[in-house]
């Protein structure tokens, strides 16, 4: 058989598949999109024309905005807390030496490996007892508690290629401890802070069944989602679900931005070696 | 006499795993170029890192213009170290790593930048002021670094091996440049380096070390001619140890008996007989002749090494001994130097130097 052709049908064969797999991935989201701009009450083709009734209806729902602040509230305390929980973990691992201290990495990485269903039912068992179910916060320590995990990875990725001399070098030159943390460890760090930040803003707000446990009365955008789904077929759901799309997509393409694994090239060649 | 400015005393680290430094006594004077050899792991570093206040000692003092260094934390020092690999800052632009040390000591913003830019100047790099870290080349780089270091005046300059990364070439250029700056500045720099080129072309005094003690502490001269034990005559490298013992001898001589027959050394005292007595013969004091023509000890040549003017030839001895020996290149080539020639060595007794007896 002719080389180059076996070659071209394989090329042809592996874009076919990619392609088929981009499709399967990205139409249900996109069906969504699409119908959320549809004239029609009921998802159904043909299309029954262009029309911004149900985002504008969304906006109407005192409840649906609610939620939408309470996602929005909940994300930023998340992103807020677990980039600075998830920086002090990988700093502590960097820098120091101390027994217990590969137990205390993995605690800090496994609770996203914890079905959530598990995880939520234990922080509603645990926060019921002590006093803390259904308050927004609790949300927002449950998210932390995820996000942190993520942050920490990105974090400990970025202090690895930090030079082990870099830090007392700044000593050397007279930066106190502290100093040396605030001007050369956090500046290094920035892109995997703002990484993290994006990240973890987007587990937070995409979160739903720990949010559904512990957040009682008070619902984040995933839980008043459900809560619509569960009560009538309506149109406002894919508008909903349009804007939801829009803004994990827009997290996670920023935390992408930052974290600087883009394929094939690295935004910081190590110049030294 | 100057009172010295750096004193190590009775300075111990001890690591869990290795003791590093063991009860230095050393004494720096104010505005010394003092070089600090040896092979690595000899913690001649680790002996930095002390003086910089990086590492704790487990025992001992270091005084720095007389007030004692003990608890007193790194950034408190004032003991700017230009390090092996220059832990430049790669977020900072080139004036902004000079600024830094200022920048910590809160000199306002513009006060800063224009004493960076002096710095940056006189180091011939006015022009890179803005420029990232990683569009500098190694001996630019090398450059900034040692501007950050000095940017804040200080009264003494540590180098940890600062020229290691750099090619041959720009290696030269850069001892020149801290040759300068030495003289200029007037300030004492504590450089420690394996390279024996670069100590006995910057220093005033050399340190040799060996397993955290120091083994000998001299000008450069008296360090490569006059070695105070074994250890200092192979690490200089070019130098031939012959193990023998005394057999008596007249008023300023001694007689050595060794392995490879019966020499005479110059000693300022007699031996007992029978005493160790091991002396060393420098590689460029040796003279060469076809076998058997006079006297001197024999051996077969192995091979050669260029090393640019000389050669050195590499000579095996009766009993399995090596030595070494220096020539330039028209010296060989009328001996007719190829391995396998037979040849006999001989010195001016005078040029032995016979090791002081281990105490």
């Amino acid at each position: 058989m002719n080389r180059t052709l076996a070659t071209r049908l394989s090329r042809l064969a592996q874009y076919g598949l990619l392609g088929a797999l981009f499709v399967f991935l990205a139409t249900p989201m996109l069906v969504i999109v699409v119908f959320s701009f549809d004239a029609n009450r009921f998802p159904t083709i043909p299309w029954g024309g262009f029309s911004l009734e149900w985002h504008r209806a969304i906006l109407a729902d005192p409840m649906i905005r609610d939620a939408f602040l309470n996602s929005v509230l909940v994300g930023l305390g998340t992103a807020v807390l677990a980039t600075a929980l998830g920086f002090a973990a990988a700093y502590l691992d960097f820098r120091y030496r101390f027994r217990l201290k590969l137990p205390f990495i993995l605690l800090v990485a496994v609770p996203p490996a914890v079905p959530a269903t598990i995880l939520g039912m234990a922080m509603l068992a645990f926060l019921s007892r002590i006093g803390l179910f259904g308050r927004l916060e609790t949300v927002m320590a449950c998210h932390v508690a995820i996000a942190t995990s993520f942050a920490m990875a990105i974090i400990r990725l970025r202090l690895n290629d930090l030079s082990r001399d870099l830090e007392p070098a700044a000593w050397n030159l007279g930066a106190s401890p502290l100093s040396a943390l605030i001007h050369v460890v956090l500046p290094f760090c920035r892109p995997a802070l703002i990484a993290s930040f994006f990240l973890s803003a987007a587990v937070s707000f995409d979160e739903f069944l720990i949010a559904w446990f512990v957040g009682g009365v008070h619902e984040t955008l995933p839980v008043r989602i459900l809560n619509l789904l569960q009560g009538q077929v309506n149109p406002k759901i894919n508008a909903i679900g349009a804007v939801v799309l829009v803004i994990s997509v827009a997290l996670v393409l920023l935390a992408q931005r930052f974290t600087g694994v883009r394929a094939g090239r690295r935004p910081n060649p190590d110049p030294g070696e | 006499m100057p009172t010295p400015f750096i004193v190590l005393d009775k300075l111990d680290k001890r690591y869990p795993d290795h003791h590093a430094v063991k009860s230095i006594d050393l004494a720096i004077e104010a505005g010394e170029f003092i070089a600090i050899m040896g092979p690595s792991g000899c913690g001649k570093s680790t002996m930095l890192r002390l003086i910089a206040g990086l590492d704790e000692p487990t025992g001992g003092d270091i005084r720095i213009g007389g007030d004692s260094m003990r608890g007193v934390p790194a950034f408190q020092r004032n003991t700017p170290m230009v390090w092996q690999s220059l832990a430049l800052f790669p977020f900072l632009s080139v004036v902004e790593n000079v600024a830094f040390p200022l920048r910590m000591q809160k000199v306002g913003a513009a006060q800063r930048r224009k004493r960076a830019l002096e710095w940056l100047d006189r180091l011939g790099l006015a022009t890179m002021a803005e420029r990232n870290i990683a569009q500098l080349s190694g001996g630019q780089r090398q450059r900034v670094a040692i501007a950050r270091a000095l940017v804040t005046e200080p009264s003494v300059l540590l180098l940890d091996e600062p020229l290691s990364a750099l090619d041959a070439h720009l290696r030269v250029r850069m001892q020149t440049e801290l040759s300068r700056l030495h003289r200029e500045l007037g300030i004492t720099f504590v450089y420690v380096t394996h390279a024996q080129s670069e100590a006995f072309a910057l220093a005033d005094r050399i340190v040799i070390m060996s397993e955290g003690r120091i083994q000998q502490v001299g000008r450069p001269q008296d360090v490569y001619r006059a070695p105070a034990n074994a250890f200092v005559a192979e690490f200089m490298g070019m130098n031939n140890l012959v193990r023998g013992e005394a057999r008596g001898g007249a008023e300023g001589r001694l007689e050595v008996g060794s392995a490879l027959g019966t020499f005479e050394v110059p000693a300022e005292a007699p031996r007992p007989a029978g005493a160790p007595a091991d002396f060393v013969i420098a590689a460029d004091r040796i003279t060469l002749a076809p076998e058997a023509d006079g006297p001197g000890i024999s051996g077969t040549v192995l091979g050669l090494e260029f090393v640019g003017s000389t050669q050195t030839v590499f000579i095996e001895i009766a009993g399995g001994a090596e030595f070494r020996v220096q020539k330039q290149q028209h010296e060989i080539e009328a001996l007719d130097l190829v391995p396998g020639r037979r040849v006999t060595l001989s010195w001016d007794p005078r040029h032995a130097w016979l090791l002081p007896q281990a105490a």
